[in-house]
């Protein structure tokens, strides 16, 4: 009796499984080869889209702050100021935010050196800019003895990219309005004092900088989160949320006008 | 026909009687509930430290999370400067991160079903063949150390069709190992965790073009889908294993002799294809190519040359290889008492 049942169960299961398994085996070696049906044409028509750059539009280059991470809406700071203008001037307004989630500076350098850049800085009325804070971050992380010169250097390194970025938009485009984030801090507190010094004369050095060139505005974001931290920051703790998209974009267009 | 399913039978019933599939049961029971264990510790730890990095106070606070992440995830599909291939796999994560909230499932956590997989694309490589040498490897040198082989011998049965019927009744007593695993794996993972999650969507697709991984087919399936694939190839891999422990088991006189022999070259060949990578011939070892869900997952390392049909024809030759010397020298080998 136990014989009869031990060998149908086990004759059983080999059968089913072999069933199951024959078919598991054949998806398993076709699923590399199989080809991905999702469309690929939205990349297209956005290539497109900047290709096709129309005079004084909006150009939004940086970091993901500047694409807006953090904003549910998706908008970003940009948004709001693009939707800003055109309520002001009543009629659409060119726009294109060609901004990458954690670039940095020699990114964005090698970005604006683009050949099929050229064109889009040169239809561009304005252009904003949000970069830095990957690379103030990636330094500050360092537990470094040295801390200071490597500051020294991350800073000097930065400014010196930001100064060509700069040359190169000013190349093409001479006269469009070029807006530019200062940073903001994510701890305010008296244990993180270092940081925060470093990150004031970051944002000396940087709005120096960007005075030295005619046409531009170096909009502050520090002292616009100091007491908001917790109300504008999202729970990523690091990029803005809605509010402080649109707190940022309210400054940026008071600036403006 | 009938004569030889009578002689898997009775080598089935042999396995049964000599307790090896208890003994097996037993190992299986212990290792799967240390895993289970194992799985759900660092789990609720991972779980801590990401409450902690997002402070997050309460369980709906995830889903917030889990859409700004999507809101990113999408923006980032509409950029012009992500490649296409890149844009491929943010679209499966988007898929899976919609079915998270969907579904009202915490990313940071175990299910039922993630777990089955988990199991088996660990223990493909080494655990799944051991037990597989235990079950194997006695098979024709335990009925020399016992002299039962002298009885089989002078039954009027064709030697070829004794060495087939043990063939078989290993294939399918693997088959049952296999059912076993899946089976003790789904009653224990049941107690341990809530979420059975067979519909939950998993990454898969992966291919190496031109020595790199290639993203551009990666997509999702459902997870029971998932598990059926990889439970497949653990067949697969431990029919390989079975032949080759089949082949070393008849060339040898003692089931120790054979049980070593056959874990010191699973284990050696495993060092060796780990250590010298670059020598292009450890590829042909069949050490190499016994993890096959590594190839879904698209966690492998790329070696060039190295891919999922690859892998496969390798170890089937290796199998066929082992079956046709054990056959031959079962059917020609002299029993000496």
């Amino acid at each position: 009796m136990i014989k009869k049942i031990i060998w149908y169960t086990v004759g059983i299961i080999f059968v089913l499984g072999l069933g199951f398994f024959a078919y598991g085996f054949k998806n398993a070696i076709s699923i590399g080869n199989a080809i991905n049906k999702e469309p690929n044409n939205i990349a297209t028509t956005e290539e497109e889209k900047i290709d096709a750059f129309e005079a004084d539009s909006v150009l939004v280059i940086g970091d993901s702050l500047a694409r807006g991470t953090g904003d549910l809406t998706g908008k970003g700071f940009a948004g709001y100021v693009v939707e800003g203008l055109e309520k002001e001037k009543g009629a659409d307004i060119p726009y294109y935010n060609i901004a990458i989630e954690g670039l940095k500076t020699q990114m964005l350098l090698s970005q604006v050196k683009e050949p099929k850049m050229a064109e889009g800085i040169r239809q561009a009325g304005i252009i904003l800019i949000s970069i830095g804070g990957n690379d103030l971050r990636a330094m500050t992380k360092t537990q470094s003895e040295e801390k200071l010169s490597s500051f020294n250097e991350a800073m000097r390194i930065f400014l010196d990219q930001l100064d060509q970025i700069l040359r190169v938009i000013r190349l093409e485009n001479e006269k469009a309005m070029i807006v530019f984030l200062g940073l903001y801090n994510l701890d305010y507190s008296a244990t993180n004092a270092i940081n925060s010094e470093y990150l004031l004369e970051w944002n000396h050095a940087t709005q120096k900088l960007i005075e030295s060139y005619e046409f531009t505005v170096f909009t502050p974001t520090y002292d616009l989160f100091k007491l908001n931290l917790e109300d504008y920051i999202s729970q990523d703790g690091l990029h803005p949320n809605t509010k402080g998209h649109a707190a940022i974009g309210e400054r940026i267009l008071i600036n403006l006008n | 026909m009938k004569r030889l399913v009578n002689i898997v039978k009775n080598e089935i019933l042999k396995i049964f009687y000599k307790k090896r599939m208890h003994v097996i049961t037993a190992i299986l029971f212990i290792v799967i509930i240390l895993f289970a264990y194992g799985e759900h510790y660092t789990l609720s730890k991972a779980q801590e430290r990401a409450a902690v990095q997002f402070e997050i106070e309460n369980e709906e606070e995830w889903k917030n999370i889990l859409e700004l992440q999507l809101a990113d995830l999408e923006r980032r599909l509409d950029s012009a400067y992500i490649p296409d291939r890149g844009k491929a796999s943010i679209r499966v994560r988007v898929e899976q991160i919609k079915f998270y909230i969907d579904y009202d499932v915490n990313p940071i956590s175990s299910s039922v079903a993630r777990f089955m997989g988990r199991l088996i694309e660990q223990s493909i490589f080494l655990f799944l063949p051991l037990l597989i040498i235990l079950l194997a490897a006695d098979m024709v040198s335990g009925e020399m150390t016992f002299g039962t082989i002298k009885l089989i011998l002078t039954r009027p049965v064709k030697r070829w069709r004794i060495i087939m019927g043990k063939l078989l009744a290993l294939s399918m007593l693997e088959m049952v190992v296999i059912s076993m695993i899946a089976l003790l794996s789904y009653l224990i993972a049941s107690m341990v965790f809530s979420y059975s999650g067979f519909n939950e969507p998993v990454v898969t697709g992966f291919r190496v073009l031109e020595n790199q991984l290639d993203t551009s087919a990666v997509r999702t399936i459902p997870q029971w889908q998932y598990l059926l694939m990889v439970y497949a190839i653990a067949y697969f891999v431990a029919f390989v294993i079975g032949s080759l422990s089949l082949m070393v088991s008849v060339m040898v006189q003692s089931t120790s002799a054979s049980i070593g022999i056959m874990m010191s070259t699973l284990i050696g060949g495993s060092f060796l294809s780990l250590f010298i990578s670059e020598w292009k011939i450890t590829r042909y070892f069949f050490t190499t190519n016994l993890n096959l869900t590594a190839y879904l997952t698209g966690d492998f390392q790329i070696v060039e040359g190295l891919s999922m049909s690859f892998s496969i024809l390798v170890l089937l030759g290796w199998s066929i290889g082992a079956i046709i010397i054990a056959f031959i020298f079962f059917t020609q080998k002299d029993i000496l008492s």
